[in-house]
């Protein structure tokens, strides 16, 4: 399983850097874009302000708030030693006592007051270990493969299923809540999902009261999680016919997207990855439109567990690595059509970017 | 109750002008501004996220869906509104707040820097007393960032939660008019949990068809707990796995335009087990009023069953709701005007449970029931 690979790895690191115990504290609100640490470690999401903590014998402790939720860490990791528990500060603190060298993380995701008293209460202080649960959260593992194209096929099927039954008069909410009941049946533990529709776009949100008309380009995206993994797939579908600027301009991104994918190896820097996607854009007549607030990212990882390669930007100089997963999307607002939706769930394999999609994105076309 | 909180909240939230008119709004700044006047503070910065947000929205009505926001309130002058996220996306926060001004979070400084020189300009002076509300929930690096532009370290700032708390726990009539018809909405939900596990659902079932009718409804937020072991154990949903029991025990929190409450649910239980959730609700119902300690009501739960023994899920028998679901501590009193949830859950020698609860508005000598939630009975206890 994916946690006990994870924390092997972290153990090896404390190895290399001689020290007696890290301790990675999870707080109770989930970040998209970042490993949640106790997450990473057990392979069970925490529910409130959580913490682990691993000694010098590679030994795991885990500390979960609310005290009632302790039989579902203890489910997820028989081998550690878990306690509920109302505060986890204090208890850090005593689990932390003997220790001399200490390297933590997470911490600047909880709120201020908390890490303030955590800091207090490990007395012999501690390093910055947040690089080094990274690296333990981002290793490729087999599971975390099987998980991403587990959520793939929910998104798909969520997908599919939006095609079948979006209408004109359908609020956007609607569908979004169909939508949520197709992912939750699929098994997924969480969705970042966004569906607008509109005549002209100028961004992406959540599902909001506008009724969907004939006419309207619907930007969706659905973002499942199976065991901590999210991926994202992002598409455009139009109610009616499109216009042929819809459909010259759909296809431009889809080549700007596929242009993506190709650089996308083993060894590329993610900032020629989004060099390459503002060229082409620049070179089609929309190089003004390469920045904020017309677009945000050419692309991203996503947290909770492995984050890398992070956001696909021109400021990103990772180099992509095999088995990283993320997902590749010039998303884009035009001012000839609005804000529009391309882009694939994407793993690094050794010859190059491989889509996790059973069907390619396309420019999709609902009862015209 | 702590739920698994997602990664972005995405019901519907607007400002509802009808139910919360710019009166109301001006209304709940004067309270803030009489706060500044107690503690003498020159300004306030009020910070929410994407789950926690009660001082923000109280205030401004914006519940950020995800990252964070902070309004800057003058004790004179307007309020700015600051929120983390691209700038293409500060439209969709545009609709949901009656302020005027909102700023991208990467602009941080063309806002909080003139706010605070103004405040300088006004006070005369070089040092301002600012305060702080959602101190609780701020993280390092936003009070970093917000001190580097007001130019004066966070540390020296007055934290108003807790005053602010006390003026929230008593809710005001519209706010109580959009719990009530948040509870209306809730109660339908609960029956249809119980519809689905009656049907043969599993419980995992009961609280997806819980989720997705109360999304297709409006709410703002939905959250589900469940058990898959017969009301033992309590959990979020996390993947599709084998349930043992056809005990039901569920947990249902539904959000409305940022006002929140809850329902502890439970079906199939036997009767005898069913009719003790119900005698601890009405003993515990009987004493609630304004004064009441939160420990006479935990008091009031120990069951005449022998050898059942109290659910720890449920060991905080009193939460607020509102614009946060609140669990009181045993030294805490009810408040009049506060609505409570008050809850009972009991696991029984056969290693089944059952759960239930009441929300009450709590009034100076008595608790209005407002949503009773009682375990109800298998139909035929011999199929067990």
């Amino acid at each position: 399983m994916s946690a006990i690979e994870r924390l092997q790895a972290l153990r090896g690191l404390m190895r290399d850097a001689n020290l007696d115990a890290f301790f990675g504290v999870s707080t109770s609100y989930h970040n998209f874009l970042d490993p949640d640490p106790v997450l990473v470690v057990t392979g069970c999401k925490p529910m409130g302000q959580s913490a682990f903590v691993v000694d010098v014998q590679g030994r795991l402790s885990v500390l979960v708030t609310p005290a009632w939720d302790v039989e579902r860490m203890r489910r997820a990791v028989p081998g550690a030693s878990v306690q509920g528990v109302d505060d986890i500060a204090d208890a850090i603190g005593t689990l932390l006592e003997s220790a001399k060298h200490i390297a933590m993380a997470g911490m600047s995701n909880l709120p201020y007051q908390v890490a303030a008293r955590i800091r207090a209460a490990v007395k012999a202080g501690a390093t910055e270990g947040d690089e080094m649960l990274r690296a333990a959260a981002n290793i490729v593992t087999a599971d975390r493969r099987a998980a991403a194209e587990r959520a793939v096929r929910i998104a798909e099927t969520a997908y599919e299923h939006l095609l079948a039954i979006a209408r004109p008069g359908m609020r956007e909410r609607e569908l979004a809540a169909e939508l949520h009941d197709i992912v939750r049946a699929g098994g997924a533990d969480d969705n970042f999902m966004l569906i607008n529709g509109s005549l002209h776009g100028r961004g992406i949100t959540v599902a909001g009261d506008r009724i969907l008309e004939c006419g309207d380009v619907m930007v969706i995206e659905i973002t499942p999680s199976v065991e901590g993994q999210f991926v994202q797939l992002p598409r455009t579908a139009v109610l009616g016919k499109p216009s042929a600027q819809l459909v010259a301009d759909f296809e431009l991104l889809r080549q700007v997207s596929l242009r993506g994918m190709a650089a996308a190896k083993p060894g590329t820097q993610v900032s020629e990855i989004a060099n390459l996607m503002n060229a082409a854009l620049t070179d089609a007549g929309y190089g003004d439109y390469c920045r904020a607030p017309y677009m945000r990212v050419r692309g991203h990882g996503m947290g909770n567990i492995a984050n890398q390669p992070g956001d696909v930007t021109t400021a990103n100089h990772r180099e992509l690595e095999e088995g990283m997963i993320f997902v590749i999307h010039p998303e884009q607002y035009l001012p000839t059509v609005g804000y529009l939706l391309v882009g694939e769930p994407v793993r690094i394999a050794a010859e190059g970017a491989v889509p996790l999609t059973a069907r390619p994105v396309q420019l999709d076309v609902i009862g015209a | 109750m702590q739920t698994m909180h997602p990664v972005i909240v995405s019901g519907r939230h607007f400002l509802d002008t009808a139910l919360f008119p710019g009166d109301e709004f001006e209304d709940r700044m004067l309270q803030a501004r009489e706060l500044m006047e107690i503690h003498g503070l020159d300004g306030l910065v009020v910070y929410g996220n994407g789950e926690h947000s009660a001082a923000l929205t109280y205030l401004t009505n914006l519940a950020p869906r995800m990252r964070w926001a902070l309004a800057f309130i003058p004790r004179q002058g307007e309020v700015e509104l600051v929120v983390a996220g691209p700038e293409r996306d500060l439209h969709f926060s545009r609709a949901s707040t009656w302020v005027k001004s909102l700023t991208a979070y990467d602009k941080l400084d063309q806002v909080a820097r003139p706010w605070a020189d103004t405040l300088r300009a006004v006070g005369g002076q070089g040092r301002l007393r600012l305060g702080l509300a959602g101190a609780r929930h701020v993280r390092q690096h936003v009070l970093n960032d917000v001190a580097r532009s007001v130019g004066q370290e966070a540390g020296a700032w007055i934290d108003v939660d807790a005053d602010l708390d006390r003026r929230m726990e008593c809710l005001r009539p519209r706010e109580v008019r959009a719990v009530r018809s948040n509870l209306a909405r809730l109660a339908t939900i609960a029956k249809l949990s119980r519809e689905v596990v009656s049907a043969g659902g599993k419980a995992a079932d009961a609280v997806r068809a819980a989720e997705k009718a109360s999304l297709l409804d409006g709410a703002h937020d939905v959250r589900t707990l469940f058990s898959r072991d017969g009301g033992l154990t309590i959990q979020p949903f996390e993947r599709v796995e084998p349930e043992s029991s056809p005990v039901f025990a569920g947990y249902i929190a539904r959000r409305e335009l940022g006002y929140w409450t809850e329902v502890l649910v439970s079906h199939n239980v036997a009767p005898t087990h069913a009719q003790e959730i119900i005698d601890v609700l009405a003993r515990m119902v009987a004493v609630a009023k304004a004064g009441t300690l939160v420990s006479e009501l935990e008091q009031l739960r120990s069951s005449r069953a022998a050898g059942a023994k109290q659910h720890s899920f449920t060991a905080r028998a009193v939460a607020q709701l509102g614009l946060v679901i609140q669990e009181k501590k045993p030294g805490d009193k009810l408040q009049a005007g506060g609505i409570y949830s008050l809850r009972a859950g009991l696991i029984f020698p056969n290693q089944t449970a059952a759960i239930g609860s009441v929300v009450v508005l709590v009034h100076d000598t008595s608790a209005e029931v407002l949503l009773e939630s009682h375990p109800a009975a298998m139909a035929n206890p011999n199929t067990r």
